[in-house]
């Protein structure tokens, strides 16, 4: 089953002698489930294609269709609410909520939607993150590691359609990084999650079913790795 | 180098710069004009001492010593508050500063170079404000002139001198350097890559959990609270300075109005009955007439002439009420003292009364009019209050009952005699209020030609009555008239001195309101300050929330929640309080809470509420506007804000 479609999608920035193209027409389909990697060098594209994902940015051409409904049709409003129940969302630098504990950063989705926390969901998902004794700490209180998995926790509580994750070892370790991946792809398993990961660690994208390859804003190679 | 650098950074951080030289400027505002009133308050004294003959050389007194004190508590008050404004914005360029020191910049040029930098932006706005605050005594004197004209004896002008301008100007530059050099001196000494860290967001070491937002607010109230916590250092001015001035003012007012309830109950009120006019005349011939020619005046309803003499005479136990024995009567009051013999000597202010109106004093008490009326009572303060007084008997009312009078000030005219032959609870209606502790006496003219020699007067009182206030002006005119040039009076009016009491508690409450509003614009200057010089740590938070699904609406209810913690917090503070402030000033002053609530001053206090919440309301609405135009994904790639 289809859950993300991508038709001609465009982005460029400034104008004139300062135009830059980000993406260049690109189109693509992920099916449900599916763990894609999304490689290519600095400036290729990588990142501003999982950003228009997201519905952070807009794009300046182009349809990006979650689940059968094109998100950019929607209002802030409802592109805010698409962002907090659909997608989650894990960078490089965590990007969490400094003056929120652990357990106030991975349930502020759920709080911002009005929602109650369901406990054993949340004590369920901590457990699977290894942070049973940090629920209460804050974020200068943990490690990159810990923080990276408290911002994936963020992205799961809500079950959403789409994980994407954007460079989420390129502050760590070695032995972070492949325990983030790792949690990444048992979620990606566990809960039948689509998962798209940027990297530009080529050992990472052979963990993927599929290798999206973007360079100077097109797609070079899509590549299935494993069925 | 360093100069053109702060050039160039105070023109690329406008609203930070704004903020410093306007706080530069109030603060200098404000230490102008405190030294330019507390300058004119002085003449004032030393002019009034010389007007009652009193020697004054002009020397250092203690109420000099105070305006010192006070001046130097208000200076460290300021450098309190700006220091902090100051702290903030040079921390808000630490992660600069840390590269010039990783660069090879020394602490002391770092620290020479925020302090020219300050000097650079405060000096003008410095001297600007010493001479506003000129321009400020100025007009506060002119306000005290004007509402003081009809109660002062004497004219008032307005004084400034040299060295009041240097002082000023010198406090102002001290202050401002002082608050400057703090903080200038703590981040010098930072460590080149901690200063290029902590160039971003506020560290968050600990939380509360501030679950009354979370419940009133949602989430949104948690997260507004939560970010005002962490960024307590850069309000701590606006904290203070509003808190300050709130408190000032919402506790001036509410004692205020207290005060003017207290004086309408024990003064106003107390006298509307008694008298409309006094004319107070030094010793004069023809009193009758002139007394004759005021009662026949239009308008007049009445007149009553009287004169004051002070009495005291030494009463054997014999002669006091027994229940008044059986009490420490000592405690009573510092009038009444055990002179050694056994006998207690009493103070005894005597009235003495026109003939005419003593008839009438004694026909109205039903009293008899041969000899003296003593007004034969004294308050029970050991088992009564001040409200449900309860009075008891000085004298054993055995009538005909002789006194034996002294003059204090003549001892040579000892034991003239008076008979009292009534015995009464009330003075006449009169303006004198009746003295506690005191055997208060009331004879006729006709009476007084037998104590003359031994208590003789200086005044003479009239004391009038009008048939309506409406003829106040009228009469005043008309008894001008018939006082001779040489004679020697003050003419008093009562509804004069309604309307003036009115008008100086109006001034007093606008000049403190001026002042508590100069106040709080160091504070309001910090919210906008905080609001527009950090908009990119406001954005990044920002970035953060929408990111994971905050709604524009919702970023907007979490800068309403921000907006009415700052503006509302130090207003809820001060009222809270003021409860038990103003509760121990009604229970001093033995006033109901209800007559209090019914004068309470609650339009001031909304319309300093609402001047505070509309500007932090505008600083937060130019910060929302600039926060919400951001562009989300640039923010969040960011590495330098980790």
């Amino acid at each position: 089953m289809e859950i993300l479609k991508i038709e001609n999608l465009c982005k460029t920035y400034g104008s004139d002698e300062n135009r830059v193209t980000a993406l260049n027409n690109i189109s693509f389909c992920v099916e449900k489930g599916e763990f894609v990697a999304i490689i290519g060098q600095s400036g290729s594209g990588k990142s501003t294609l999982l950003h228009l994902i997201g519905g952070v940015e807009r794009p300046s051409f182009g349809t990006i269709t979650i689940d059968g409904k094109e998100i950019f049709q929607r209002t802030p409003e409802e592109l805010a609410i698409f962002r907090r129940r659909q997608v989650g969302l894990i960078y490089q630098f965590y990007n969490l909520i400094p003056i929120l504990n652990v357990t106030e950063n991975i349930t502020l989705p759920l709080k911002l939607d009005g929602q109650k926390v369901n406990e054993d969901r949340l004590n369920e998902l901590i457990d699977i993150l290894g942070l049973q004794d940090r629920k209460m700490h804050l974020p200068k209180q943990l490690s990159g590691g810990q923080q990276q998995r408290v911002s994936i926790g963020r992205a799961l509580i809500h079950a959403p359609a789409l994980v994407l994750a954007d460079e989420p070892t390129g502050n760590l370790d070695n032995k972070n990084s492949h325990d983030i991946i790792e949690l990444l792809k048992y979620s990606n398993k566990k809960y039948n999650q689509t998962l798209l990961v940027v990297t530009h660690d080529e050992n990472i994208a052979l963990q993927a079913d599929r290798i999206l390859r973007l360079a100077d804003g097109n797609i070079i190679s899509d590549e299935k790795i494993r069925e | 180098m360093w100069t053109e650098y702060s050039i160039r950074y105070i023109k690329q951080n406008k609203f930070s710069s704004i903020f410093l030289a306007a706080i530069s400027f109030l603060s200098s505002a404000l230490l102008s004009l405190v030294c330019g009133v507390f300058y004119n308050i002085w003449i004032d004294r030393v002019y009034r001492k010389s007007l009652m003959d009193e020697n004054s050389t002009g020397k250092i007194e203690p109420i000099v010593a105070a305006y010192v004190f006070i001046l130097i508590v208000i200076c460290l008050s300021l450098t309190v508050m700006i220091h902090n404004a100051f702290e903030v914005s040079m921390n808000s360029r630490l992660h600069q500063l840390g590269i010039l020191q990783s660069a090879g910049a020394t602490p002391n040029q770092i620290r020479a170079f925020l302090l020219q930098e300050v000097l650079i932006l405060c000096i003008a706005p410095i001297v600007t404000g010493v001479l506003s605050g000129i321009g400020l005594c100025y007009g506060f004197m002119q306000l005290i002139i004007f509402v003081t004209a009809s109660v002062r004896k004497y004219e008032v002008v307005f004084h400034y001198h040299a060295v009041i301008m240097a002082a000023s100007l010198l406090l102002s530059i001290v202050t401002v350097l002082i608050s400057a050099w703090l903080p200038a001196r703590r981040i010098s000494r930072l460590a080149p890559l901690d200063a290029i860290h902590y160039g971003g967001e506020p560290l968050v070491e600990r939380m509360k959990p501030y679950r009354i937002f979370s419940f009133l607010f949602g989430i949104y109230g948690e997260l507004a609270r939560k970010s005002i916590y962490s960024r307590k250092r850069v309000l701590k001015t606006s904290t203070l300075s509003l808190t300050l001035s709130a408190l000032a003012f919402i506790s001036f007012l509410n004692l205020e109005a207290i005060s003017g309830i207290s004086t309408q109950h024990t003064y106003f009120e107390r006298y509307r009955d008694k008298w409309d006019l006094m004319l107070t005349v030094q010793n004069m011939d023809k009193e009758d007439d002139l007394l004759r020619k005021i009662r026949s005046l239009n308008g007049v309803e009445s007149c009553i002439l009287y004169k004051k003499i002070q009495a005291a005479a030494s009463l054997p136990p014999d002669m006091l009420n027994e229940d008044l024995l059986k009490l420490d009567i000592d405690i009573f009051s510092d009038k009444i003292r055990a002179d050694g013999d056994g006998n207690y000597f009493f103070s005894m202010p005597i009235y003495v009364l026109d003939d005419e109106s003593y008839k009438d004093y004694c026909t109205n008490k039903g009293l008899s009019p041969q000899g003296a009326a003593a007004v034969n009572i004294i308050w029970d303060s050991i088992h009564s209050d001040r409200i449900n007084r309860e009075y008891i008997p000085i004298l054993k009312e055995n009538m005909p009952l002789t006194l034996y009078l002294q003059n204090e000030t003549m001892p040579d005219k000892r034991n003239t005699p008076i008979t009292i032959s009534a015995f009464t609870a009330s003075l006449p209606e009169i303006k004198e209020e009746f003295v506690h502790g005191s055997l208060s006496l009331v004879i006729s003219q006709d009476s007084y030609k037998n104590l003359a020699d031994c208590f003789p007067y200086e005044e003479n009182f009239y004391n009038i009555k009008l048939a309506s206030t409406s003829y106040d002006a009228d009469v005043q005119n008309n008894i001008k008239a018939l006082l001779t040039e040489s004679s020697s009076y003050i003419l008093e009016s009562r509804l004069t001195e309604e309307v003036s009491d009115t008008s100086m508690r109006n001034a007093l409450k606008f000049l403190m309101g001026s002042f508590a509003g100069l106040l709080s614009c160091i504070g309001i200057a910090n919210v906008f300050s905080s609001t527009l010089g950090q908009i990119y740590q406001r954005r990044k938070e920002f970035a953060r929330y929408l990111s994971v699904g905050l709604s524009p609406k919702g970023m907007r209810k979490i800068l309403t929640v921000e907006t009415l913690l700052v503006g509302l917090r130090p207003i809820v503070f001060s009222l809270l309080i003021n409860i038990p402030l103003v509760a121990a000033a009604l229970n001093t002053a033995s006033i109901p809470a209800k007559e209090f609530i019914v004068a309470a001053p609650v339009i001031p206090v909304l319309i300093f509420t609402m001047f505070i919440l509309s500007s932090v309301g505008l600083a937060y609405f130019l910060g929302g506007i600039k926060i919400c135009n951001a562009d989300i994904a640039d923010i969040l790639k960011d590495e330098t804000m980790i």
